[in-house]
């Protein structure tokens, strides 16, 4: 049997690739090499508790457009803004609760005439956003109908925000959230981030993410595609019928492949070449900052802890643009903690709580010795949860049932992200999505495609487009998106 | 500059980049530098057998460098290996914990195994593996032992017979960091089973670690004598404690009518578990078939034989760890049958999606299973 697709990894980005190829009748095949699909969508098992690996968000409506596209219909809960922040370097706390509208008076109410320059955005959203879309189906961008999308497309955040006068502080407040992005406004893509703001609301899902990928893997099969699990794929060799993929026990034949793990792990283990074109592209790539998460299952319920907003974020300093100078070693005190049953009631049993707290390392902080790193690995969790008491003045220690630590080694070691970074190559320069994408056509090689967090992006929103958008190029059909 | 142009250049500017430098390889980050794990497995060589009593042997591993390993993965003391043999043409496992100090992990891992009473695995290990062999192994596993941001300072531990094996290696991580007080209550029939007796004494040295160790069936002069009681246990009890067990299911069972005096929060009490707490009433023979990735195998299994061993013992090579159902290597479909399903590590959506665990798995009528091997 000759495939007509084989996926490696059966990530976000692999499973709406391998449906969207299914659905259109493609003989598709996912080797996964762990026991369980969804890469870092996934869920483990700790006593009584199940944690997510990883939140995922739905800011764009068109990701379930999406996945109802494939004959899914995804269970989704609203999430309103709801984080404390901490400035250190200014001692300054800022809450931010409710909507898009609420935040933009909040800041109103910090910064004097804060709304005459959010308004600014509102328009360049307005614009942008539509030009972007328009870019990813590949369609021509009229210049006098997206004058804006024109003057600001190489622009990163903060050039956009100086050139409308918005002050530092502001500055600093309005882009408070850059810990999640995994990269600095001053190497951000403007337009980039208008596709990740854009969106009205946020959405979260309301079952754990384990379930979500297995409906889709069980939607991907009723649909013909096969998927087989605990299959490390360790070679692929070409050859004139194709491309003989080989696992650690099997040899499948397929005309295609989609690899849902970075190009820089596939070419370097799997289809080891010479090409010095193809090794190229890893000049573009930046691989920092990398992460650091620990979940913990408290027996008690969050109100009761004291733990009443859901996002936590500790900053050694809120510009972003001073503090990954002091986020270059492991003892920085930079952190966000997330209490996932403020989200999600149902995240746990009653009376107990859910939360992570994550940091991000940058520079080469997490150059470790291998016979320290466990001892190492408890100590930055400990680090970190002392830091979230002392800051926030929560105590949290004390109810700690379970207790579990995904260090970069992790990782890297469940999901192949390059050098254990979440956000997989990080945005930035001439490696924001908006240049991935301009430059597509030119880096696509022939017959072997990348989808997941190193292709347009590692939020949800983007492994699900980027699945979609990689294998409709492939099936030559145009990009529906809204 | 017209603006079309705008975004060729921009992409230019990108094309620019990636043309530029030419790498002849691809470096290693630092995350590749300090892992090594690229399989699910460990190869090692067995470097030394140790009699430790009549029926109990230890066996040194080393990483097997022909195979690729110049070192072994770190491990937490209170984590377990999982070892694979082919025995009479099945393909078997079985769980040990690592007794070996956790700062030797690179260069060597331990584990100790006691002669089961026609245990398969225990006899083949115990009469046929020599020095020199190679075997297979899991990376290490499992949460048991102890976490300076979860536990109490003061920690009790409770061993029975062999379940001494994880204390061993956690008593070397307390004597070198200076923050639990361990004390481990060690009960076993006679003298002669004491294992690790040297090494115990040895460990009894250090101010963090102390051994109390009980004979059950004879008295002796230097030991306590009886079950494991309140009595023996109170001066150690501090206001706030862990307590870890790790024994046959008896003790367990003694434990549990003890600690409660305590007063001990459920949340401080952990148990390894190495066995599983069923036993089928029914002896009924069914069908069991399973749909492999290019293959169906038709045997059959057994009402009180879980789903995984039924798969061993007709040569199929079922993936396995813990045989507890906590690790989830073993996760199956099924597609059709009755099953009782003991244990609690299966994921709400993984029951619903009908996935089980055949190594707590037992039949209740004709199965089919479908496992991607």
């Amino acid at each position: 049997m000759i495939y007509d697709y084989i996926i490696i990894g059966s990530g976000i980005g692999a499973l709406s690739a391998g449906l969207n190829l299914v659905k259109n009748g493609a003989r598709v095949l996912i080797l996964e090499k762990n026991s369980l699909p969804g890469g870092m969508c996934s869920t483990f098992k700790r006593g009584r508790f199940e944690f997510d690996t990883n939140i995922e968000e739905i800011n764009r409506q068109s990701t379930k457009k999406i996945l109802s596209s494939y004959g899914l219909n995804v269970e989704v809960l609203n999430k309103e803004e709801d984080t404390k922040i901490l400035d250190i370097k200014r001692g300054e706390e800022l809450v931010i609760q409710g909507n898009k509208n609420e935040f933009y008076k909040k800041l109103e109410m910090l910064e004097p005439k804060a709304l005459n320059y959010l308004n600014k955005l509102i328009v360049l959203e307005n614009q942008i956003y539509p030009a972007y879309l328009k870019l990813l189906k590949g369609l021509k961008i009229n210049k006098d109908k997206y004058p804006l999308f024109y003057k600001y497309c190489d622009k990163s955040v903060y050039e956009v925000l100086i050139d409308l006068k918005f002050s530092k502080t502001l500055i600093n407040k309005f882009c408070y959230n850059w810990f999640n992005l995994g990269t600095t406004i001053d190497r951000l893509n403007f337009c980039d981030f208008i596709l990740m703001i854009k969106g009205e609301k946020t959405q979260i899902l309301k079952n754990k993410n384990i379930s979500l990928t297995l409906d889709m893997v069980n939607r991907f099969e009723r649909l013909g595609g096969k998927i087989y699990y605990n299959s490390l794929v360790i070679k692929i060799l070409e050859d004139k019928n194709g491309f003989k993929v080989m696992t650690n026990k099997e040899e499948y034949q397929s005309l295609q492949i989609i690899s849902d793990v970075s190009s820089r792990y596939f070419f370097k283990n799997i289809m080891k070449t010479d090409k010095k074109n193809i090794l190229r592209r890893e000049n573009a790539h930046v691989l920092e900052p990398n992460n650091l998460i620990v979940y913990l299952g408290l027996n008690k319920d969050a109100q009761e802890i004291g733990l009443n907003n859901y996002q936590y974020i500790l900053y050694p300093d809120l510009d972003s643009l001073k503090a990954p100078k002091t986020m270059g070693k492991l003892d920085h005190i930079g952190l966000v903690a997330k209490v996932i049953n403020n989200a999600n009631k149902e995240a746990s049993l009653k009376n107990t709580t859910i939360m992570t707290i994550q940091t991000m390392y940058f520079k080469e902080a997490f150059k470790v010795d291998k016979a320290n790193y466990l001892i190492l690995k408890e100590e930055l969790a400990n680090y970190l949860i002392n830091n979230f008491e002392k800051y926030f003045k929560i105590d949290i220690k004390e109810y700690i049932e379970e207790i579990e630590i995904a260090t970069p080694k992790t990782i890297y070691e469940y999901t192949f992200r390059d050098n254990g970074c979440l956000n997989s190559y990080c945005f930035g320069g001439v490696d924001n999505r908006l240049n991935r994408i301009l430059n597509y056509k030119k880096e696509k090689i022939a017959k072997i495609s990348f989808v997941g967090s190193s292709f347009l992006g590692a939020s949800f929103d983007d492994r699900v487009l980027g699945g979609y958008f990689v294998t409709q190029k492939l099936l030559k059909k145009e990009i529906e998106i809204e | 500059m017209k603006a079309k142009d705008k975004l060729e250049k921009l992409r230019l500017e990108r094309e620019k980049v990636i043309n530029g430098y030419i790498s002849k390889d691809i470096e290693d980050t630092l995350v590749e530098k300090l892992g090594d794990k690229t399989g699910p497995e460990q190869y090692v060589i067995v470097k030394k057998i140790i009699e430790e009593t009549e029926d109990t042997k230890s066996f040194i591993l080393t990483p097997d460098i022909y195979k690729g390993f110049k070192t072994l993965a770190p491990f937490k003391a209170g984590q377990y290996i999982s070892v694979r043999a082919e025995i009479d043409g099945m393909q078997i496992t079985r769980a040990y914990s690592l007794s070996s100090s956790p700062f030797e992990a690179l260069k060597e891992y331990r584990i100790t195994i006691k002669r089961v009473e026609n245990g398969l695995f225990s006899n083949y290990m115990l009469d046929k593996v020599k020095v020199g062999d190679k075997l297979v192994i899991s990376y290490p596993l499992g949460t048991f032992g102890l976490s300076k941001i979860r536990d109490e300072k003061n920690v009790i531990a409770i061993a029975g017979g062999s379940g001494i094996t994880p204390f061993i290696s956690l008593a070397y991580s307390c004597s070198k960091d200076d923050y639990f007080k361990l004390t481990v209550f060690y009960s076993v029939k006679y003298e002669k089973d004491i294992l690790f007796k040297q090494e115990i004494k040895e460990l009894n040295k250090n101010k963090n670690v102390k051994f109390v160790i009980t004979l059950t069936r004879e008295e002796k002069k230097g030991y306590k004598f009886g079950y494991i009681s309140e009595e023996m246990l109170k001066p150690y009890v501090k206001e706030f404690n862990t307590v870890l067990m790790c024994g046959p299911k008896a003790l367990y069972k003694t434990m549990n009518t003890i600690l409660p005096s305590f007063k001990i929060p459920k949340k401080n009490v952990f148990y390894e578990n190495f066995f599983l707490e069923y036993t089928s009433e029914a002896k009924n023979t069914f069908e069991l078939k399973v749909v492999l990735k290019s293959d169906l195998v038709i045997t059959s299994c057994q009402s009180d034989e879980t789903l995984l061993v039924a798969m061993e013992k007709a040569g199929i090579k079922a993936p396995s760890m813990c045989r507890v159902g906590m690790c989830g290597f073993c996760r199956s479909m099924l597609i059709s049958g009755k099953v009782k399903m003991v244990g609690k590590g299966l994921k709400e959506a993984e029951r619903q999606h009908d996935y089980i665990h055949p190594c707590i798995t037992y039949p209740e009528s004709d199965i089919t299973l479908r496992l991607d091997i």
